[in-house]
């Protein structure tokens, strides 16, 4: 039972597997992790997929049993939040993913590059956000207007007007 | 051909059953004012469903997974801004149909009933406002979930569900998103049947001298109904929703959204006994008025002194909003 306590894993491949002991990992340090059952002698790219923003954080090489151990340099910028570690196969097909936390960056890790605007004090103001509507998404948004302003008018002109 | 099509649906969907009499001033948009409340309800539903898709309602995740469908999700943007100028929208039309139903005097014998399950969806709507408001989990939403805290433990007993210590099996935020979307929803959808229902079975209190049929009505509705969904889906691109810094605790800096800025100005004045006392008075005395407004005369417009109580009660509500809108951001809760 104590084995397993605090280690987390998922994996979406039906064998590969990525895991910790540390569900949660400060911006600019180290995360302990262990791959096991991908293919052996490849090399696999870890990213960090996140709610704004997604960070590549290198390559690493299974051994011959396809495994790895590393410990996982995590970037001072990295935004603190909720993350999903990904290890992407040579074809670019999702090996393995684990779910990890990152929390703000301590003063020391912070001088690597933090962004200081995400370790602002409480205030009211919004943030500036990246709004990412696709020109697909612009087309289909212009449709949907379109066709409830022409639906709306059509049953309007269609129905007898009523006193006024 | 349209003609076919629709006798096969009439046959087949009973919709001749749409064809009762009704006044013929419910062509009217003051008479529709119900009926796009509940379109612009059906709107929040779909939305919403759409919203909760991406939404994480933990502590930890929540104000990410808003991230997420801001920046991310597809057309996650435009429908959580839709989302939420249809809740603005829906506080417009219900309050406005609150008010000329309380001028044409309809909740007298023998529609009541009609009346009070009417204000008791008010009084849902508000609390999906406010709960709404919470799911955000910026600055703002938490202070607003702060605020369920703190009233639950101003009421005692009867508020304990909103405090932190209700259970320690999951967070006061997945309680409050539970509400939203799915308790107060059935409540509220429950309502509205019973609100149909009566109307239909009572009819609508206006003149049946001159009538027209429902599903002219209806269509009309309809038509208003889809003008308006397009016009909030303009409105949804040229001023995207935004969202606040995660939260800090300990700090009570903002103002909540504009429909609860009377409370936010109520609490100015009387401190965190504000958020409780104000929506109690008001729901209180619209509960009371068929009540207190009895006898046969039901002209409207003459309602004697209860007029005149919802009309200082209307002012107060104003000035208190106004207040809320212009006064500076204050402490009311002792975060």
């Amino acid at each position: 039972m104590l084995l397993f306590a605090g280690v987390l894993m998922a994996a979406v491949h039906p064998e590969a597997i990525l895991k910790s002991t540390q569900s949660s990992v400060e911006a600019g340090r180290d995360l302990p992790l262990v791959g096991e059952e991908f293919s052996n002698g490849e090399t696999f790219r870890l990213v960090l997929l996140g709610a704004l923003n997604d960070y590549a954080l290198g390559d690493v090489d299974t051994n011959d049993e396809g495994k790895f151990t590393i410990d996982l340099a995590i970037p001072a910028n990295v935004r603190p939040g909720q993350y999903q570690l990904v290890a992407y196969a040579p074809d670019g097909d999702r090996s393995a993913t684990m779910d990890v936390s990152v929390t703000a960056a301590s003063p020391e890790a912070a001088e690597e590059g933090h962004d200081e605007s995400m370790a602002s004090g409480a205030t009211a103001e919004e943030m500036i956000i990246q709004r990412s509507t696709t020109g697909v998404g612009w087309g289909v948004i212009g449709l949907v207007i379109g066709l409830a302003g022409g639906f709306g008018l059509a049953l309007l002109r269609g129905t007898p007007s009523v006193e006024v | 051909m349209i003609d076919t099509l629709r006798e096969a649906l009439n046959e087949r969907l009973a919709l001749d059953a749409l064809d009762y009499e009704v006044p013929k001033a419910t062509g009217r948009l003051r008479y529709m004012l119900g009926g796009l409340t509940a379109f612009l309800i059906g709107v929040l539903v779909v939305t919403g469903l759409y919203m909760a898709q991406y939404y994480d309602p933990t502590p930890r995740g929540a104000h990410d997974s808003v991230l997420y469908l801001i920046s991310r999700a597809p057309l996650g943007d435009w429908i959580r801004s839709i989302h939420y100028f249809s809740a603005g929208g829906v506080v417009l039309t219900v309050t406005a149909h609150l008010a000329y139903v309380f001028w044409r005097r309809s909740y007298k014998k023998p529609r009541e009933v009609t009346w009070w399950a009417g204000v008791a969806m008010a009084g849902l709507i508000f609390l999906l406002v406010v709960t709404g408001s919470a799911l955000r989990y910026d600055q703002e939403g938490f202070e607003a979930l702060a605020h369920f805290v703190a009233g639950g433990r101003l009421t005692g007993a009867f508020g304990v569900f909103f405090t932190e210590g209700f259970t320690p099996s999951t967070s006061l935020l997945s309680r409050i998103f539970s509400l939203h979307t799915s308790l107060f929803p059935l409540l509220l959808g429950l309502l509205i049947a019973l609100h149909f229902w009566l109307i239909r079975q009572l009819g609508i209190h206006a003149d049946y001298s001159e009538t027209g049929i429902f599903r002219n009505h209806a269509t009309r509705l309809a038509g208003f109904g889809f003008l308006l969904f397009a016009g909030l889906g303009v409105l949804a691109i040229v001023v995207p929703v935004g969202i606040g810094f995660p939260a800090v605790p300990g700090v009570e800096i903002t103002k909540p959204f504009w429909p609860v800025l009377w409370v936010y100005g109520l609490e100015n004045l009387l401190g965190a006994w504000g958020m409780i006392l104000g929506p109690s008075i008001v729901f209180l005395f619209l509960g009371l008025v068929p009540l207190l407004d009895r006898g046969e005369d039901d002209t409207p417009g003459r309602h004697g002194w209860v007029g005149w109580v919802a009309l200082a009660l209307a002012l107060a509500i104003l000035g208190l909003w106004l207040y809320g809108v212009f006064g500076e951001a204050q402490q009311h809760i002792g975060m």
